[in-house]
Formats: C-alpha cells, structure tokens, sequence
C-alpha cells in the first residue's frame, strides 16, 4: 500500500514567539521583531541588526543550560512538538523512530568564542586547546543536532543532520519524509536549528553585502519585496515537527495537521552565491512539486515565500512563481515572515513550513511587513502588512540557498479529499 | 519503485593515492601511510601522526578554486572528476535536472573557516573575504560540484560524521528511485588543521602514539584511538539499466543500507545500534548473514568500540568471515572514512582480493582478521560498517554485479 | 601629505590571481573593452578585488563599487578619484 506522510506536531522557537501560539500571535500581527544586536558588541560591522529570540523564555522549565544555544532552540521546539503530537517514544518501536535535523552553521558561533581563546585573539595558527571547554567535542559538527534531539525523544532509527546551508531546514522535513515513505522510519521528528548570530557569521554576510545596512531603522530593515529593500536580516531559532506515515497516526488516534503532499530540492548551478533573475530552477522545483502532489497550479492557496528582502532573491523567486503557476500567480497570496523573524539561515526553512502548516490550519495567511512601496519588479499579492483571513487547502513553501540550492514543499489539508499518491 | 542503483564510477582521494589505481595499490599492498602532521606545527598538541593526501591542486582542479574553496572542496570537485572519469561520463548530462549530487563531512570548511576568524579577529570585519561566505560551509562541495558539472537535479548535504560516506550513497539511491537518473555522491573531508582538531583533544580518542607504526592500531591489544586523516572519495551512481545504456561498466550494487542511532554517545560499548544497522541492511539487501563474504570493519581503534564491534560481527557471522581495516594503513577520514571503505570494497569485489589491515599482532579477538597481506578470496558480496561518534551507526551492503 | 603611487594593470592584475584566484593577461586587462566578466571575475570576485584595493590605498570606493564598474579601466578611474577626493 502507498505511504502517506502526515505532520501530527510542531514546536517553534522564534524571535518573539516561543512556542506556537506567541508565534503565530507574532505573525498575525505584522511585528517586525529585527532590532540592534544585542548578543555581541557589533560595532564596527556594516550590518549591526537582528532578529533574537529570549533564551531565557525559550528554555522555561527545561533544563537545557548546558546545550550550546542553538541546540536549546530545538529541544525547546522538540519538547513541544512531542507534546503536541501525543506521541510517546517509549510506546513506539524505538528502531523505528528517526531524527533529521537541519542547520546550516552548528555550533559555530560557540565554535568561534573558543577559536578566539585559544587563537589568543586571533594571533595563532596553532592553537592551544588548553583554553578550549573540554566540551568542544560535542560543538564540533552539526551532526550533533541530530544526535541531541534523538536522545531527547529517544529515537533510534536514522538519525541524520542535514547541512545544505539555507535550504537546510525544508530539505531535512523532505529527507524525513522520504524516510516515512521509503519504509525506513514510521515516525521521523524534523527541523531546522539555528544561533547565528556571531561576529563571524556578520562580518561573512558584510564581506558579500547580501544584509541590511539599515542601522537607524532596526524594526524596518527587513523589507522583502518593497522598492527600498537593502537585503536580509539574520535571525535565530527552531522549529520541530513529527511527521508520521497516516495509518501510523491514525492508529494511535492522533490528531492530522497536515499532509507533506509533495518536496524537491534542485540546484541551480549557476552560481554559488548568485541566482538567475528568470527563477527557472525554482520554477521546475515548484512544477515537481505539483506533479507529485497531482496538483494543478491553481490549487495552490497560499505560497510562504523564501522572501529574503535582497534585491535579487524578491525577483527570482518572483519570476519563478510566474513561470510555474502562470497567471494564477497573481491570485495565490505569497508571503514572507522574514520581514518579522528575519533569515535564520538552516532554522529558516522549518520555521517557515510551521507558518505554511498553521496558515493552512488556521485559514490565515500571515503578511509581509514593512511592504510599503511594491519594487515595480515584484507585482504579486504579498499580503503587505495585515494578515488575511483565507482558506488554505494547499500551502507551497520555497527556499533558495548559497550553492544554489533550491527547494519547494506543498502542504494540504487533511479534509481537502484528495487520496493520491505523494512521493516527495 | 524499485531501482537497482549500481556504481560506475569510483574516485578516491586518499593518503595512499589519487584515483582509483593508486588507492587500489597502496590499500590492497597493506601498506602503512600513516606520517607525522606537516600541514601545520603540531609541536604542543597531544596528537601529532596523522594520513595527509599529497594533492596537487594545480594539476587536478582549475586555479581559481584554490582561492575560493576550502580544501575538503578541493578534494570533492577532483575527486568527483575522477569518478566520472571512471565512469565514462563526462557532464553536463543530457538532461540536467535528472543529474544530481549529495555529499558528507563532518566538519565542512574548517580550514577556510579558520582563516577567515584570524582575518576577523586579529584585522577586524572588513579583512574577511567575500569567499568566506561559503567556503567554510559544509554545503559549499555539492554547490560546487554542481555547479561546475551543471548538475541540477537533486542536491543534498548529510553530516553524520563517520558514517556519512554510506549515508550519502543510500541518499543518492532514494534519489534515483524519484527519476534522478545520475547522481554524483560521497564524501570529502580536510581536517587536518588545528581548527578542527583542537576540540577533539579532550575527549581523547585520537591517538596520541608518535610512532607511525604504532599510532592506529584497530582489533589490537595495543589500540590507543585512532589516527585522524583527510581524503575524499565521490562515486557516480546511477540505474543499472542506464549504466547498461550508457555502456559502463557497474563495478557494484549497492544492495541494502540501514541506519541505526546508538542514545549512548561515543561509540556505543555494547554495540546494539550497530547490530540492528547491520541486521537492517542485510534485510534491505534480501541476504542472509552467511551471504557476506568479506566485513570492512569500522576499526576506530578504541578499545571499547572495538570490542564492541568484534562482538557484534561475531555473534552475527561467526568467525568465519574475513574482516578488514584498510583504513588502519592511512587514518580514519571522518565521513570520507566510510566513503574511501565503499571505495576499497568495491575495488575488492572487482578484483577478488581483501585488502589487509597493516599490522595486527595481538589481536582482541579470534575473527578472521586480513593482515599483512591482501587475500585472494571469491567475493559476491561485501558488508561496509561505519559508526560515527555523536552515536549514529550505518551498514551498507554490496553486491559484485553478477552477482 | 605624500601623494599615493597609481595603481597599475600589473598590480591589478596581481590583486586578481591572488585574491580571486583568475591568471589574466596584463594587455587584455589594459584593453579599454575588457569587462571583469570576460576575464572570469564574477560579482563575488569584483567584491574581493575591491576590498583589497580598499585596504592597499587606504581609501573608500564607495559601497556600489563593484556593481558601478563592470571594467577593470572604470575601476581604476574610480580609485583615482577617491584617492584625489582623500588628498
């Protein structure tokens, strides 16, 4: 019989929106949430703004203190998820359970306060790891995310961390999917982590201009879309989700969010940091998408927007929903949340996806803040500032990264009456 | 759907050599490549042996990649010349999007990254390169790679430390299995800088012998951890079906995977994890353990981890079956180290011949270990095992294609 | 204050196989009509070319630099204007 995959939980650790009803509180209000940094003294730097989230609010009532910061984002976001999706472990077969995560960057931030020690400012090639934490080892790789969270749930099937830079989050959802329906997991608990925060990461984005130099105007720095956009702004953050084959979910009485209709991640192999104005690769991710999914473009209700706020990703991925949906791309609504939670790179693509689910569950789609005047360029309907009551059937989530990843998720109620087959 | 996802092409970077030929004389010489660090002063540091790939960058790769690309980059763009080379595929492909490529390390850039922190730290912001702005990420040699090769169909970035190699290859079959029709996958890995070795040192797995002969020394009485190394090995992957089309040659099958997590870290004492990846993978490959003709052991060398896995190759196999470390001659690569096992696993089936572990005089157990000597041997069907430290296990089964 | 010596194609040329990792000919980098595009230095590459000009000059070249000269000549003519602007 053919696998279906079906997302039963969600947890969010975002910037102004722990846990999913501030989070989508956040949303619905159109708050930008992009202020000074405050995690280092970023003087000195082009770019000297972001998007935070409250550690001390995120980690509340878990003791996670001795988890590197980004890694305390998705236990956060696990621990809710699990709850939400009345899944217990212990029940299940355990061989059975599997973790992908996503990040982009690990623990390079905590990585860096270290290099810095035993560099001794930077002066030293070699350093000396008698400065270092003895805990280093566990900030070493990425992989350490997906271990982490394995342990906390206590999975015991595939566990693997995906680190495709900004798709990362979305690819590691459409990984786990294809685990469900490959038969090798029944249950996969999935997402994206991210602290990028860190005058490493700031000063790389400085060195190619890709953020928002917008210093005086924190809060409307991030502007995707809009004539005066100035590029991205980086946030932080997790979101989980369990995904589950549906007769897995049924069986145990769980309540369905979600179907994961279809996923492609292509690349654009054009340019490293780089993408095309026309959005063909995207287009053919989105097109693939929908044949999976048998859908048809104007099915698509909703589109939560890669929406980065530079000058070239509003117009690629403006031209890429043109090419794939035709003239229905200027009636599906397309947003990005970015505009409030800014770009936490390998978070960025889960967080997203939770939004796409809860705009499909809620019958809301969030807007684009700080849309004030459309770039000529970019004349779709980016639901600029108010969020709008809209029922969604179908949601398309899209994520474009450096190396030229380029990937495309569509979600679909659990009621809309379709029973084709999915295979992301 | 199924697909039988056979590999065409095999391109290793290793100590021991670049390309196929080389890896296959030096590995299956049982020769010991292990030397101490050059790359950078180890004077100070606990570990100072090491197996470092003499790599000429001028010659395999195009210039301006050695301005742009972290070294593990390096590696993974050669190495995937050399893979198709093999495979006598020469890209773009035909069709573009049905060419795609998913790679693993385990800590991606790290040398880049650790220039661009001196620059940062010591000039301050405006010093950093724009390179630096993806170098150091572990996405930058499937971007590359696809880029260069105009690959544009499935790309993917896995990092499960050791066992990355494995992981990759079973990615890049799910991908075949969606209409991906050829699909560059592997690992590469350069991390052999003080960046990336210095976290390691506390938790005291890496060796810290300063005698080459005595440094990495896996199943033995003498074990004292392993001996890091660096290396890459890309494979091309693709439906037997195509690879018939296309008039190449598959040297293997790869037959089943399976993938497993151990919840205690650092290598598991008690092996459970590891076994059930095993059992996983021979159910996947529809084979019985008396199928396996020949086990490439994961061998880290620690003595708990090794008594780990002797136990559970004994208790699944007996101890009938030969074992082998080829891996104990140049270092463990991190995820290239599962990637360059699959490289010399296929070069064994193809050849008929087990490459040895170097040396193994006091051996912790009665397994058929390979030692010394490569061994002739009818080979069918071949058991990769890898295992990497935050707990994630992986087996991968694969089939001689007539088989 | 001592005037700065003027960059040549040399350097420039020098500056590109270091920090971008391209060879060029010192003529065809001359030639009025060659583009940075032609001789295989992308955006990213115009961005590392500038900032090692910035720090080499001590000057600024202004944030849309790499955008606003497409030609290793505009570029030049850039830098001597900063460097005139600096003096």
């Amino acid at each position: 019989m053919t696998r279906r995959v079906v997302i039963t939980g969600m947890g969010v650790t975002a910037p102004g929106g722990v846990g999913i009803p501030a989070f989508w509180e956040l949303l619905t209000s159109g708050r930008p949430m992009t202020r000074p940094i405050t995690l280092f003294d970023a003087t000195g730097f082009r770019s000297r703004i972001a998007a935070e989230c409250d550690l001390h609010q995120a980690a509340h009532g878990m003791n996670t203190g001795w988890l590197d910061r980004y890694l305390q984002f998705a236990a956060t976001a696990t621990t809710e998820a699990l709850h939400g999706s009345g899944l217990n472990v212990v029940e299940e077969d355990e061989w059975r359970v599997g973790v992908v995560m996503g990040t982009a960057l690990g623990s390079a931030a905590l990585l860096e306060q270290n290099y810095v020690v035993m560099s001794d400012g930077g002066s030293k090639w070699e350093l000396d790891h008698q400065y270092g934490s003895p805990h280093l080892r566990l900030a070493w790789t990425p992989s350490m995310l997906g271990a982490e969270i394995a342990r906390l749930c206590g999975a015991r099937g595939p566990v693997h961390t995906v680190s495709s830079g900004c798709t990362a989050g979305i690819d590691a959802i459409g990984y786990a999917a294809q685990l469900i329906l490959d038969g090798d997991a029944d249950v996969v608990v999935t997402g994206g982590a991210e602290a990028p925060i860190s005058p490493a990461t700031v000063g790389r984005f400085d060195a190619i201009g890709v953020t928002s130099s917008r210093n005086d105007d924190p809060e409307h720095s991030c502007r995707p879309f809009d004539r005066e956009r100035d590029g991205f702004v980086l946030g932080e953050g997790a979101a989980v989700l369990v995904l589950e084959e549906l007769r897995h979910a049924i069986r145990r009485g769980a309540t369905v969010l979600c179907e994961v209709a279809g996923y492609a991640t292509l690349s654009s192999a054009h340019h490293m940091t780089g993408l095309t104005t026309d959005g063909r690769v995207l287009a053919v991710a989105i097109t693939q998408v929908l044949n999976q999914a048998r859908l048809g473009p104007t099915e698509i209700d909703y589109i939560s927007a890669n929406g980065t706020g530079t000058r070239q990703n509003d117009r690629h991925e403006t031209n890429a929903v043109k090419l794939a949906l035709g003239q229905w791309a200027y009636s599906a609504p397309m947003s990005s949340i970015k505009s409030m939670v800014g770009h936490a790179l390998g978070a960025s693509g889960a967080i997203e996806l939770v939004a796409a689910a809860l705009a499909v569950d809620r019958g809301v789609v969030p807007p684009t803040a700080n849309l004030t005047v459309a770039d000529p360029e970019c004349d779709l309907d980016y639901v600029p500032d108010i969020a709008r009551e809209h029922r969604v059937g179908v949601a398309l989530s899209l994520a474009s990264g450096f190396g030229g990843f380029q990937s495309v998720m569509a979600l679909r109620r659990p009621d809309s009456g379709r029973g084709e087959t999915s295979r992301p | 759907m199924t697909v039988t996802a056979v590999i065409t092409g095999v391109g290793p970077i290793a100590p021991g050599g670049i390309g196929a030929t080389e890896f296959w004389q030096a590995t299956s010489a049982g020769r010991n490549l292990l030397a101490p660090i050059t790359r950078f002063d180890p004077e100070g540091t606990p570990v100072t042996v090491a197996g470092e790939v003499g790599f000429d960058a001028d010659e395999l790769i195009e210039r301006h990649y050695v301005v742009q690309a972290d070294r593990a980059t390096q590696f993974g763009l050669a190495a995937a010349d050399l893979a198709m080379a093999d495979a006598l595929f020469s890209p773009p492909a035909l069709n573009p999007f049905a060419a795609g490529v998913i790679t693993s390390s385990c800590v991606g850039g790290a040398e880049s990254g650790q220039r661009g922190l001196g620059r940062l730290w010591r000039d301050g912001p405006h010093h950093l390169s724009p390179y630096q702005s993806i170098a150091p990420l572990h996405a930058a040699t499937t971007g590359q790679v696809s880029v260069r090769d105009t690959m544009k169909g499935p790309c993917g970035v896995i990092v499960t430390d050791e066992a990355g190699g494995i992981d990759a290859l079973a990615h890049a079959r799910r991908a075949l299995r969606r209409g991906a029709r050829i699909m560059i996958a592997g690992a590469a890995e350069a991390p052999l800088c003080p960046y990336a070795l210095a976290p390691q040192y506390f938790a005291r797995m890496l060796t810290e012998s300063a005698d080459p002969d005595a440094a990495y020394l896996p199943f033995s009485h003498g074990a004292c951890g392993y001996a890091p190394a660096e290396g890459a090995a890309m494979f091309v992957v693709e439906s037997a079906a195509d690879a018939a089309e296309r008039g190449s040659r598959p040297r293997a099958v790869i037959a089943g995977h399976g993938a497993t997590f151990s919840a205690v870290a650092a290598f598991d004492p008690s092996g459970e994890g590891l076994e059930m990846a095993c059992r996983k993978a021979l159910t996947a490959a529809r084979c019985q353990p008396e199928d396996i003709d020949v086990v490439f052991a994961d061998a880290t060398a620690i003595p708990t981890a090794d008594r780990a896995e002797a136990t559970v190759i004994k208790s699944l196999f007996g101890t009938k079956v030969p074992v082998t470390a080829p891996k104990a001659g140049f270092g463990r690569a991190y995820a290239s180290a599962s990637a360059l096992d699959v490289a010399a696993a296929v070069l064994s089936l193809d050849h008929g011949i087990i490459p040895p572990i170097p040396a193994l005089a006091e051996p912790i157990d009665d397994l058929d270990f390979v030692v010394g000597a490569p061994r002739r041997a009818e080979l069918r069907t071949a058991l990769v095992l890898a295992r990497g430290y935050g707990g994630m296990n992986s087996a991968l089964v694969l089939h001689r294609p007539d088989h | 204050m001592s005037s700065i010596p003027e960059l040549t194609y040399q350097e420039l040329a020098s500056i590109i196989l270091k920090h971008v990792g391209v060879t060029v000919n010192v003529h065809r980098l001359s030639h009025r009509l060659t583009t940075f595009a032609d001789i295989g230095v992308d955006s990213v590459g115009m961005l590392a070319v500038v900032r090692e000009l910035e720090h080499r000059r001590r000057v600024d070249l202004g944030g849309t630099a790499a955008q606003d000269c497409p030609t290793p000549r505009q570029l030049l003519t850039r830098l001597r204007e900063a460097q005139n602007g600096a003096v």
